[in-house]
C-alpha cells in the first residue's frame, strides 16, 4: 500500500511439547506502513503456515497476553511496530506449549513485558 | 490423533469465562459456600475478555455516588429512578424493565464491594446518554489485578486454555458443558448441577471491532445449540469512529474523540470534503448521536465516498495551528497520546495538515441469551450473566452499563444459583451426547480433504461487514441469509491442514467458526424480520422508528429447519413507550 510494499525475512523459534534444541521457521512476509509484530504473526497463520501456535487477545497492550521475545527482548507483539527483519521466540519465564505459546498462568503476577 | 478419553470434572457450578461477570459470580459463589471451576479460553485470569480492554466507566446513579462514597463529580440531584429512565431511553424501550430496576439498584451495592475490595476510584464522568455524572472511572488493570487476587483466594479451580462448545443436557436440564483443553487437545467434560454462561459478546464477527481475538458468542451459539432462547440479536453496537488503518491500530477510537466525544470539534469530511454530517443532523453535525453517527459514516464509506483505507476523514484544519497545538497541550495528557499500550503520536499525524481516517468498529452486543432478573435461562441449570445476555440494555447501550452488567449480574447469578442448587441433582453426562460432541468436535481432524477454515473465517467477516452491518436492506440481508448458508455448509467440511493437537489455532479456529455461523444466523434473521430502524438496527429500506408496532423482542430459537423468530413484549414496569412513528435516532 502506499507505493511503499516491502517484504521483511520472519524467523520464528518452533518447538511441540517435550522438543528440546532449536528449530526455526523462516517466512518472507509483506509489510505494510505501522505493523505490528502481532499483525507480521497473525498474517503468517492465516496465509502462509496455518500450524503457527501463538497467543493474542486485545490487541491494545493491556491483557500483556502477547508477549514474545523480539529480536531477543521482551516486548509485546500487539504494540511493538515492524521496523524490519524479525526473529520471534516465546517468553522463556515461562512453562513452553508450543511454538510461541507459554503457560501464563504460572505465574499470574509477573506477566509484563519490559518496556 | 489424540486416543485419550474425554477428562470428566465434577462440582457443583462451573461458570464459563473468567473476567469481569465470571470473576464476580466465582467470588460470589465461593462467599457463599458453592464449589465452583471456572473455565476459560484465555491464558490465565486478566489475559483474555472485553473487562481489561475498556477505558472503565461503571455507571452508578450520581446521587448514591455522592452519598456513599463521596467521590469527586458526583451529583446528588440524581436518582435511580432517572438513571432507570436514561437506560430505557437509550435502549429505546426495548429494555426488560424489570432487568433494568434491579440493575440500578444493585449498582451502588457491588461498587461498595469493588471500593471494599480495594478498587481506587479516579473521578466520575458525565457519559453521553446520561443526564447525571454516573460513570465512575476506574483503572481497568488494577480492576483485573483484584479479580486476580480475589479468584485466587477462592482456590476454585480454573482450566485456562480451555474451550467450552457445547452444553450438557440430560433429562432437559443442563449437566454441565464439554470443550477441549487446548493445550493438550483432550476433551474435557465438567458436570455441573448449575452452569454460569459469563462468555461476552461475538464482535469479532466483524473485521473491525475494539473487542480482543476471543470473542467469538461462544456462549451465545453454545445455548442456541442447545434449544436456548436468544433474544435481541439484530442490535450489535458500533463505536462510530475508530481507525481502519495503521492496521497495528485498527479498531482504536481515536477517531471518534476529535471528531465526536466532546473535547476536540474536528469535522467528518467525505473525500469529496464534503462535511456529510449536514445531510444527517444539521443542527448537532458531528455531535449527534453515536447511532446515527454510526449510519452516517457507514453510508459515507458504503456509498464510496471513503477514503483509501476504507474510512471517512477526521479533520482539524478548519481549525488555526496555534489552537490545535494549544488543544494538544491542554488536552489530558492520556486523552490522545495513549491509548492502552500504544504512544498514539507513532499513528497521529501533525493535526494542522492532515485529516485521519474513521470508522466505526463493532463495539458491543445488545442482544444475547434470554434472562430473567435472576439470570435463569429456559434451560433448567442454565444462566447466563454480561454481555452473552440479551434484555438489560434493549436496542442500544449506554456508557457504563456494560461494567455496571458485569458486576450486578455476576452477583446476582451466584446469588440466584445458591438459591436453586438444591432444585438440581448432578447429572451424569449422557454418554451418547459426550461422544457425538467428541467426534463434532475431532470432526475436522479426521476429514482427508475439505475447505480452508481461514478462508471461510475471512468469508463469514466480510459478508458480516458487507450485509448485516451498520446499514441493512432486504436485498443485502437475503444475499447474507444464502452465503451464510453456504458457509455452514461449508463450515461442516472443514479440514486441518496441521494435525497436532497441542494449541492448534486452526482447530480454534474451526470451532470458533461454527459459534460465529450460530450468532451470524440469527443476527441476519431477526435483521430481516425487523422491518423498522432502532438503536443499533437501522434499516435503509424501513428508516423510521415505529412504537406501534415494533416495541417488541425477537426471541430466537433453533427450529428443524433453522431460526425460529417469534415477537414478545418487554416487560414493562414504569415507563411506558411512545406510541407513534418517529424519525431514527430521536
Amino acid at each position: 500500500m502506499e507505493g511503499n510494499a516491502k517484504t521483511i525475512r520472519v524467523k520464528v523459534r518452533r518447538a511441540e511439547p517435550g522438543e528440546s534444541g532449536s528449530r526455526y521457521s523462516e517466512y518472507q512476509v509483506p509489510v505494510d506502513e505501522k505493523m505490528s509484530v502481532f499483525n507480521v504473526v497473525e498474517y503468517i497463520q492465516g496465509t502462509l503456515d496455518p500450524s503457527l501456535a501463538y497467543y493474542a487477545s486485545c490487541r491494545i497492550g493491556k491483557c500483556l497476553g502477547c508477549t514474545l521475545k523480539v529480536n531477543g527482548k521482551l516486548r509485546l507483539a500487539c504494540t511493538t511496530l515492524v521496523e524490519g527483519d524479525l526473529e520471534l521466540e516465546p517468553d522463556h519465564r515461562y512453562p513452553l506449549i508450543r511454538d510461541l505459546v507459554v503457560d501464563m498462568s504460572s505465574r499470574e503476577e509477573s506477566g509484563a513485558a519490559s518496556e | 490423533m489424540s486416543s485419550e478419553q474425554t477428562l470428566f470434572h465434577k462440582t457443583d457450578v462451573v461458570i464459563v469465562g473468567s473476567e469481569g461477570a465470571g470473576a464476580t459470580a466465582l467470588i460470589e459463589a465461593a462467599r457463599r459456600g458453592l464449589e465452583a471451576i471456572v473455565v476459560t479460553k484465555g491464558n490465565g485470569v486478566g489475559r483474555s475478555g472485553a473487562t481489561i480492554t475498556g477505558e472503565a466507566d461503571l455507571a452508578v446513579d450520581s446521587r448514591s455516588i455522592h452519598e456513599r462514597f463521596r467521590i469527586q463529580g458526583s451529583d446528588p440531584g440524581d436518582s435511580k429512578e432517572q438513571f432507570f429512565k436514561d437506560t430505557v431511553v437509550g435502549g429505546k424501550y426495548l429494555n426488560q424493565q424489570d432487568l433494568v430496576e434491579a440493575h440500578v439498584e444493585d449498582a451502588p451495592e457491588r461498587l461498595a464491594d469493588l471500593l471494599a475490595w480495594g478498587l481506587k476510584p479516579l473521578f466520575v464522568a458525565k457519559m453521553s446518554g446520561h443526564t447525571y455524572p454516573r460513570g465512575v472511572m476506574v483503572s481497568a488493570p488494577e480492576l483485573i489485578r483484584i479479580y486476580r487476587k480475589k479468584t485466587r483466594e477462592t482456590g476454585a479451580k480454573v482450566l485456562n486454555n480451555t474451550m467450552v462448545q457445547d452444553l450438557l443436557i440430560r433429562d432437559g436440564q443442563c449437566a454441565g458443558v464439554f470443550g477441549v483443553d487446548l493445550t493438550t487437545g483432550r476433551t474435557v467434560a465438567i458436570l455441573a448441577k448449575a452452569t454460569l454462561l459469563a462468555t461476552g459478546g461475538g464482535m469479532m464477527i466483524y473485521p473491525i471491532t475494539t473487542a480482543p481475538e476471543e470473542l467469538t458468542g461462544d456462549g451465545t451459539a453454545m445455548a442456541y445449540r442447545a434449544g436456548v432462547e436468544l433474544a435481541d440479536m439484530e442490535f450489535p453496537m458500533f463505536l462510530p469512529g475508530c481507525f481502519p488503518w495503521p492496521q497495528a491500530v485498527r479498531g482504536v477510537n481515536t477517531p471518534f474523540k476529535l471528531s465526536s466525544a466532546g473535547m476536540v470539534h474536528g469535522h467528518l469530511l467525505n473525500k469529496h470534503g464534503e462535511r456529510f454530517m449536514a445531510r444527517w443532523d444539521p443542527v448537532k453535525m458531528e455531535r449527534t448521536t453515536r447511532d446515527i453517527l454510526a449510519v452516517a459514516i457507514w453510508t459515507e464509506i458504503m456509498e464510496g465516498r471513503g477514503g483509501p483505507h476504507g474510512g471517512v476523514f477526521v479533520s482539524l484544519r478548519h481549525l488555526p495551528e496555534n489552537l490545535i497545538d494549544y488543544i494538544l497541550e491542554w488536552l489530558p495528557p492520556k486523552y490522545l497520546k495513549r491509548y492502552g499500550g500504544f504512544d498514539m503520536k507513532n499513528f497521529l499525524p501533525d493535526l494542522s495538515r492532515f485529516a485521519v481516517e474513521s470508522v466505526p468498529a463493532c463495539h458491543f452486543f445488545n442482544g444475547g441469551i434470554r434472562v430473567d432478573k435472576d439470570c435463569r435461562t429456559n434451560l433448567p441449570g442454565l444462566y447466563a450473566a454480561g454481555e452473552v445476555t440479551a434484555g438489560l440494555h434493549g436496542a442500544n447501550r449506554l456508557s457504563g452499563n456494560a461494567f455496571t452488567d458485569m458486576v450486578v449480574w455476576g452477583h446476582r447469578a451466584a446469588a440466584a444459583m445458591a438459591g436453586d442448587l438444591k432444585k438440581f441433582p448432578r447429572l451424569e453426562a449422557d454418554p451418547r451426547q459426550v461422544e457425538s460432541l467428541r467426534a463434532k468436535i475431532l470432526a475436522p481432524f479426521e476429514r482427508s480433504a475439505g475447505e480452508d477454515v481461514r478462508k471461510l473465517r475471512r468469508d463469514l467477516r466480510r459478508t458480516a461487514w458487507e450485509k448485516v452491518g451498520i446499514v441493512r436492506e432486504r436485498a443485502g440481508l437475503e444475499e447474507a441469509r444464502l452465503r451464510v448458508a453456504e458457509l455452514q455448509e461449508a463450515s461442516s467440511r472443514i479440514r486441518l491442514a496441521y494435525q497436532g493437537m497441542v494449541y492448534n489455532r486452526e482447530w480454534v479456529q474451526a470451532l470458533e467458526q461454527e459459534n460465529m455461523l450460530d450468532n451470524l444466523v440469527c443476527m441476519v434473521e431477526a435483521a430481516l424480520a425487523r422491518e423498522e430502524s432502532r438503536g443499533a438496527h437501522y434499516r435503509k429500506d424501513f428508516p423510521q422508528t415505529d412504537h406501534r408496532s415494533w416495541v417488541v423482542s425477537q426471541v430466537l430459537t433453533r427450529g428443524a429447519d433453522g431460526v425460529r423468530v417469534r415477537k414478545a413484549a418487554p416487560v414493562i414496569t414504569r415507563l411506558q413507550p411512545p406510541g407513534d412513528v418517529q424519525k431514527y435516532g430521536i
